[in-house]
């Protein structure tokens, strides 16, 4: 067997060696989770299940173990985010560091997708890949489809995503469907397809579609993969996209040479049915998880309070000690008149936890903004765009004010969007850089640098780009006065319209830095305890000590309001989703009990919920109340 | 999996170099100075080697005037267990006439000379990348160590490593048995020097040195800190005290104590059987590590070899070793003539100037005939053809022996030039000729990708002179004319000068790239020597003496015919002509070298000097004029003495 047998001895002496290093609560594993590190079972972890922890515990006893010296283990995260935080485990092990190269995989299912399929199918086709970015991707679009294409496009609002699809055992380009009746606008936009393809713009997805047509051009590398990775761990499973699931069943499913462990909670799937995709159904609607029900984040108040959100009816229990004098979790009921007041009564009652135990306060709520009821509804300042800074600079000059208004962050990241930036300019100019196989190649940031070597004049960049990165500030003559040093250093015309045109000067753009709003979202309270507001899809994953969760609205329905039945009587038959009609009520139902679980479930000591007094009777007043130890303000 | 093509720039004299390889053996031929050894380097370089030494580029591996070099090695016939080992970094190329792709690897090895200077030396930049234009990611060490290859070096030293020592090859290859993977197996060799280690320290010599050393000691140390010396083979030990890293550390120490000797009676068999013993031990180890990539280099393995050695290592590697490593690919190269003749042709690989030419089956002009042929008739004394810059090729004994004495009278001795003279005793010069043709490039334009070395057929006219007709009142006839042989005699084209052209060139058909044919001015080999300016000495070859001679008639063919009737009809005539013509010629037409008279001034001796190279220079005149057109046009051409173009 190439994967190494893991005893519960070998668990109990890591066990020890963590806690003698440590001064955090001691670690116990239970046997649900002694057999997750043990087998190799797909998982339901509940919320604060350890499952990071687990994961990296995991992950350090088979890396001490592991002897093979080409095949390896392969961890597939959903957000870089997750695959940070594993990175962040199995980097304080000596013997797990070797997780982190070859022959390891550690990195999101995209990452892996680009790895070993997509990059090099686009290799083998002659493809040079400049960027995988939808943002780029549909900008490369957008400035090359002819007039006409774009005004169908734009008529449906559609963002210029022309895919390429895995569809009938073939490659295909897939059209919006704005262009279906438009014979001359498919023709233009296939070809703008091409183009892209050739000049290495790429969409996320079209790196799925060529990955998959790979493998049914060369089946073996399916084999190979197989062999490359006899154990594969896939994270935060239930966030998987249907087209992510079922390559990963197609590379891994079923195969006697490989062993695939799912680790998730379908209960905390929010992102699945995203952006119009189906949701997975091998994770979240398989009925042999192996399910790990105990939370080691909340007390057994808190999961008794909430066991009625869990679509998959785990039997969640907590087993953090309750503290004394906690405060009760409560609802806050407003009135139009005083919503307002909302996020200051919750920081009342967060005022009477102990200050260790109110460090991370958050308010959150299922719809930003928008609607007749949204987070802005409670607090005004709420600006969602703080949430994502990351959409590419459509000019040089905003690229050099973003770098220089980026207070915070490594000069790391500011000097790649420059970069990024100089790449842009370069390739609008035409300019490439002599290849290894001495042919030209379009310039990219790999290369950036060679470009200013055979000009000579990597020393007189270098110093630009350090004079832009220092600077505090950037005027109308100054930004000419740079963009000329720009052109001479990168031989650049700039009579050129384009070129003109991503040279422009861009003004200072004030309303970004409103002074009423804290950087980050964070409403101060008078009682001057910071409370973070966020969606729930912005919490996701998150551990808090209080939370305030804010009945907001979809279409007709308030979420609140209509969880308020499983609240009450936690073993109420679920609301079923209908991917085939995710507009009626019951499957709005079932995704707000998806959204109300992930809310509810991520403080440790205090949950408070905020609704309108006129959606709640007196009868589910009285029974939350009597039978669920629920407390009530009036505002 | 095998190492298909290599392609690589500016390495060395190696400047625009490819050669695609066999999956089995690879025999690389060819003179001193071709490119044999850099492009073993080259692969060393590229794959590593998996005896852990150290490779360090420096400036002369560079080609004069290039600042960066390329290898880029290309692996096909990937197994799925292989590839997984490389998923990352895979081509996935087309399969002709298919939408279907398969698997291949391209590894590319680049070394940069930058303008940092690091203790006064340019500092090298070196990277490995896989795809197919370099542009893939980088190739991790871990994942480099599956093709490193196994590497056995010219004359080595394998005394060296056999002995024991630290980081010993043989340490190595002990270490990568299986059988040591079982803890008992380790267990029991620590056991047991542990023990032998205890009989030691308590033998009585040993522990009364020990107590003499330690008596000498106390007069030197202090008092409060005696020390307590040992004598021993693996310091003190207590085993049970041992954590798994001081076990392994002491395992190892013991495998670099170990030495690997040929024979248990005779502890010292002489270099060559050392060599043999060593190559056995590493082909073991490339076993042991049956599913990575086997790939054997070796460089001269006749080094220390007799040619009967040679010949059974041969055959252990066409054999694959038993079978049991059927699949091993591996590349020698090779000065002896002996291996060159054991390899199979398609696997023999002949390296001239940097470039590569392999006798692969699609490559050469050969068809499947000349390969069965040259199989059975390629034998040790033709193969040094392969190493040669110019071959002659012949037909009969007396070109063989007499060629190089031409050469020598005009004073282009063929060892100078390193031309070989290759007696295929028929007219199957085919075979022997198109080993040096390339296949579909027969055009001149191509002349740069021809194989440089020059290459004659000599052969004879075959045509028949009239007075050698059998007829009443000729004395000279000894042909008979028969319907049969009508074409063979020159009276037959008399009044057809096309049909006689037509004769030559047919007989020139194998010409091309730098294949030349040169045909007889006149029918046979000795025939055309007495009927161009050597009759007499033809004449005084034959009989000894020119006794006789001035009888013959003056027409210079029938006296040709007179002479050549004697070497077709004696028996032995041909070999008597073939020894005896050498001496005639050399004193007739070698080199003056007058003696020193007493007294000599060095005024006189350089006059002298003079005048002797003089007279050396007006014989070899005298005799480039004797000789037969085109037994000068072959030397000439094959000694370099003419541009090589599209051969004639």
């Amino acid at each position: 067997m190439p994967i190494p047998a893991i005893s519960d001895a070998d668990i109990d002496t890591l066990i020890e060696e963590v806690n003698s290093a440590s001064t955090d609560r001691a670690l116990v594993f239970d046997e649900a989770r002694r057999v997750a590190i043990r087998e190799h079972h797909h998982v339901h972890a509940c919320p604060g299940a350890g499952k990071t922890t687990l994961i990296g515990f995991k992950l350090v006893l088979l890396a001490r173990k592991w002897r093979l010296r080409h095949r390896g283990l392969c961890v597939l995260t959903h957000t870089n985010v997750a695959k940070a935080e594993i990175l962040k485990r199995v980097g304080t092990d000596a013997a797990a560091r070797s997780l982190l190269s070859y022959p390891h995989f550690i990195g999101t299912i995209q990452d892996f997708v680009h790895t070993f399929l997509a990059l090099p199918a686009c290799r083998s086709k002659g493809y040079l890949v400049r960027q995988i970015d939808d943002a780029s991707a549909a900008a490369y679009m957008r400035s090359r489809l002819a007039r006409r294409t774009k005004a169908l496009l734009h008529s449906r609002q559609i963002n210029f995503e022309v895919f390429l699809k895995w569809e009938r055992e073939k490659l295909t380009i897939c059209m919006p469907p704005a262009l279906n009746s438009d014979e001359e606008a498919k023709r233009n936009a296939k070809d703008v397809k091409l183009r892209a393809l050739e000049d290495g713009y790429f969409f996320f997805s079209d790196m799925y579609a060529l990955g998959r047509a790979l493998t049914s051009a060369n089946p073996s590398v399916i084999d190979a993969l197989r062999y490359r990775f006899p154990l594969v761990l896939i994270d935060e499973m239930q966030d998987t996209q249907r087209h992510q699931d079922e390559l990963i069943n197609h590379l891994f499913g079923d195969a006697a040479e490989c062993t695939l462990q799912k680790i998730g909670d379908p209960d905390q799937a929010i992102f699945d049915g995203m952006a119009g995709e189906p949701p997975n159904e091998t994770f979240n609607a398989a009925t042999d998880l192996i399910p790990i029900p105990d939370s080691g984040r909340f007390n057994a108040i808190i999961a008794d309070k909430f066991r009625g959100l869990s679509t998959r009816r785990i039997a969640l229990t907590g087993s953090r000690p309750v503290a004394a004098n906690a405060p009760f979790c409560t609802f806050i009921i407003y009135n139009d008149d005083t919503i307002g007041s909302v996020l200051d009564q919750f920081s009342a009652i967060v005022a009477g936890l102990p200050e260790a135990d109110r460090r991370v306060v958050k308010a959150i709520g299922g719809r930003a903004e928008g609607g007749p009821l949204s987070i802005q509804s409670y607090w005004q300042a709420f600006d969602r765009r703080q949430a994502n800074k990351g959409r590419p600079a459509d000019t040089l000059c905003k690229c050099v004010r973003r770098a220089i208004e980026l207070q915070e962050g490594p000069v790391r990241v500011h000097y790649q969007h420059l970069s990024q930036g100089l790449v842009e300019l370069l390739r609008l100019g035409g300019k490439t850089v002599t290849g290894r196989s001495g042919g030209p190649v379009p310039i990219t940031r790999a290369n950036l640098r060679r470009y200013f070597d055979a000009l000579e004049k990597t020393s007189m960049i270098n110093a630009l780009i350090a004079d832009m990165l220092l600077r505090p500030t950037l005027t109308a003559a100054e930004w000419a006065e740079i963009t000329e040093t720009l052109c001479h250093i990168c031989d650049i015309d700039i009579g050129n319209v384009a070129i003109a045109e991503y040279l422009a000067y861009a003004d200072y753009a004030p309303e970004l830095l409103d002074e009423a709003v804290l950087p980050g979202n964070v409403y101060l309270s008078p009682r001057g305890i910071p409370i973070e507001v966020s969606t729930i899809h912005g919490v996701k994953g998150e551990t808090h000590d209080a939370t305030l969760v804010l009945e907001t609205k979809f279409g007709a329905l308030f979420d609140i309001k209509e969880m308020l039945p499983f609240l009450i009587n936690p073993a109420l038959e679920r609301p079923v989703f209908d991917p085939v009609h995710a507009t009626t009520h019951a499957s709005i139902r079932a995704s707000f009990m998806k959204k109300m679980y992930v809310a509810t479930t991520r403080a440790r000591q205090l949950v408070c919920i905020a609704m309108h007094r006129g959606r709640i009777s007196e009868q589910d007043r009285a029974a939350l109340t009597d039978n669920r130890g629920w407390r009530f303000v009036d505002l | 999996m095998y190492l298909s093509d290599v392609s690589i720039k500016n390495f060395r004299i190696l400047r625009d170099f490819r050669l695609r390889l066999n999956s089995g053996i690879n025999l690389i031929v060819g003179e001193n100075n071709s490119g044999k050894t850099a492009l073993v380097d080259a692969l060393r370089y590229a794959l590593s080697v998996n005896s852990g030494e150290w490779i360090r580029i420096q400036d002369r591996d560079f080609s004069c005037g290039a600042t960066s070099f390329s290898i880029q090695l290309k692996f096909e016939d990937i197994t799925a267990r292989q590839a997984a080992a490389f998923v990352e970094h895979l081509t996935h190329e087309k399969i002709p006439g298919t939408d279907n792709r398969r698997s291949v690897l391209y590894i590319n090895y680049q070394a940069e000379q930058t303008t940092h200077l690091i203790r006064g030396a340019r500092q090298i930049r070196t990277e490995l990348r896989s795809g197919a234009n370099a542009e893939g990611p980088p190739v991790e060490r871990e994942a480099r160590d599956f093709l490193a290859t196994t590497y056995l070096r010219p004359l080595r030293d394998a005394d060296a490593e056999l002995t024991g020592g630290r980081g010993s090859r043989l340490a190595q290859i002990l270490g990568s048995s299986e059988r040591f993977g079982e803890a008992a197996v380790i267990e029991n060799l620590l056991t047991t020097i542990v023990a032998a280690n205890a009989a030691i320290v308590e033998n009585d010599g040993v522990s009364a040195t020990r107590e003499r050393v330690q008596e000498q000691l106390r007069r030197l140390d202090f008092r409060t800190k005696p020390l307590s010396p040992l004598i021993s083979i693996m310091g003190g030990t207590d085993l049970e005290q041992l954590d798994a890293t001081e076990r392994k550390q002491m395992f190892r120490a013991i495998l670099e104590r170990l030495q690997l000797l040929i024979d248990s009676h005779e502890r010292y068999r002489g270099l060559g059987y050392s060599n043999l013993l060593f190559m056995a031990t590493e082909l073991l180890l490339l076993e042991q590590e049956q599913h990575d990539f086997p790939l054997l280099l070796v460089e001269e393995p006749e080094a220390h070899l007799h040619p009967q050695l040679q010949m059974k290592f041969l055959r252990a590697l066409r054999e694959g070793f038993g079978g049991r490593n059927s699949s091993l690919q591996s590349i020698l190269t090779t000065h002896s003539p002996n291996l060159a003749s054991k390899a199979p042709l398609e696997n023999v690989i002949i390296m001239a100037e940097g470039k590569a030419f392999s006798l692969r089956k699609d490559e050469t002009r050969l068809d499947a005939q000349n390969y069965v042929h040259l199989e059975k008739f390629l034998d040790v004394t033709k193969s040094n053809l392969f190493f040669a810059k110019g071959v002659i090729i012949v037909e009969g004994d007396g070109e063989n022996i007499l060629l190089s004495t031409f050469a020598d009278l005009l004073g282009l001795p063929f060892e100078d030039f390193g031309v070989s003279v290759i007696n295929v005793g028929s007219i199957a010069f085919a075979p022997f000729a198109r080993i040096f043709q390339r296949v579909g490039i027969d055009d001149p334009e191509n002349s740069a990708e021809w194989l440089g070395t020059r290459v004659v057929c000599l052969r004879d006219l075959d045509l028949w002179p009239e007075p050698a007709r059998i007829a009443e009142g000729n004395i000279y006839g000894f042909q008979e004319a028969k319907a049969g042989n009508r074409q063979y005699w020159e009276s037959h084209y008399a009044d057809n000068a096309q049909g006689r052209l037509d004769w030559i060139a047919s007989r020139k058909s194998l010409a091309g790239q730098n294949v030349r044919v040169e045909v007889a001015d006149h029918w046979t080999f000795e025939y055309a020597l007495a009927r161009a300016g050597l009759a007499s000495e033809v004449y005084q070859a034959l009989n000894g003496n020119l006794d006789g001679y001035d009888e013959l008639p003056a027409d210079p063919e029938l006296r040709a015919v007179a002479i050549y009737k004697d070497v077709a009809t004696r028996s032995g005539a041909k070999t008597k002509l073939a020894y005896g013509l050498s001496s005639v010629l050399a004193a007739k037409f070698g080199p003056v070298i007058s003696p020193t008279p007493e007294n000599e001034t060095p005024e006189q001796a350089s006059a002298r000097r003079e005048n002797d190279q003089a007279r050396t220079a007006a014989r070899r005149t005298e005799f480039r004029a004797a000789l037969p057109a085109y037994i000068v046009r072959a030397i000439d051409y094959v000694t370099g003495h003419e541009v090589p173009l599209a051969a004639a």
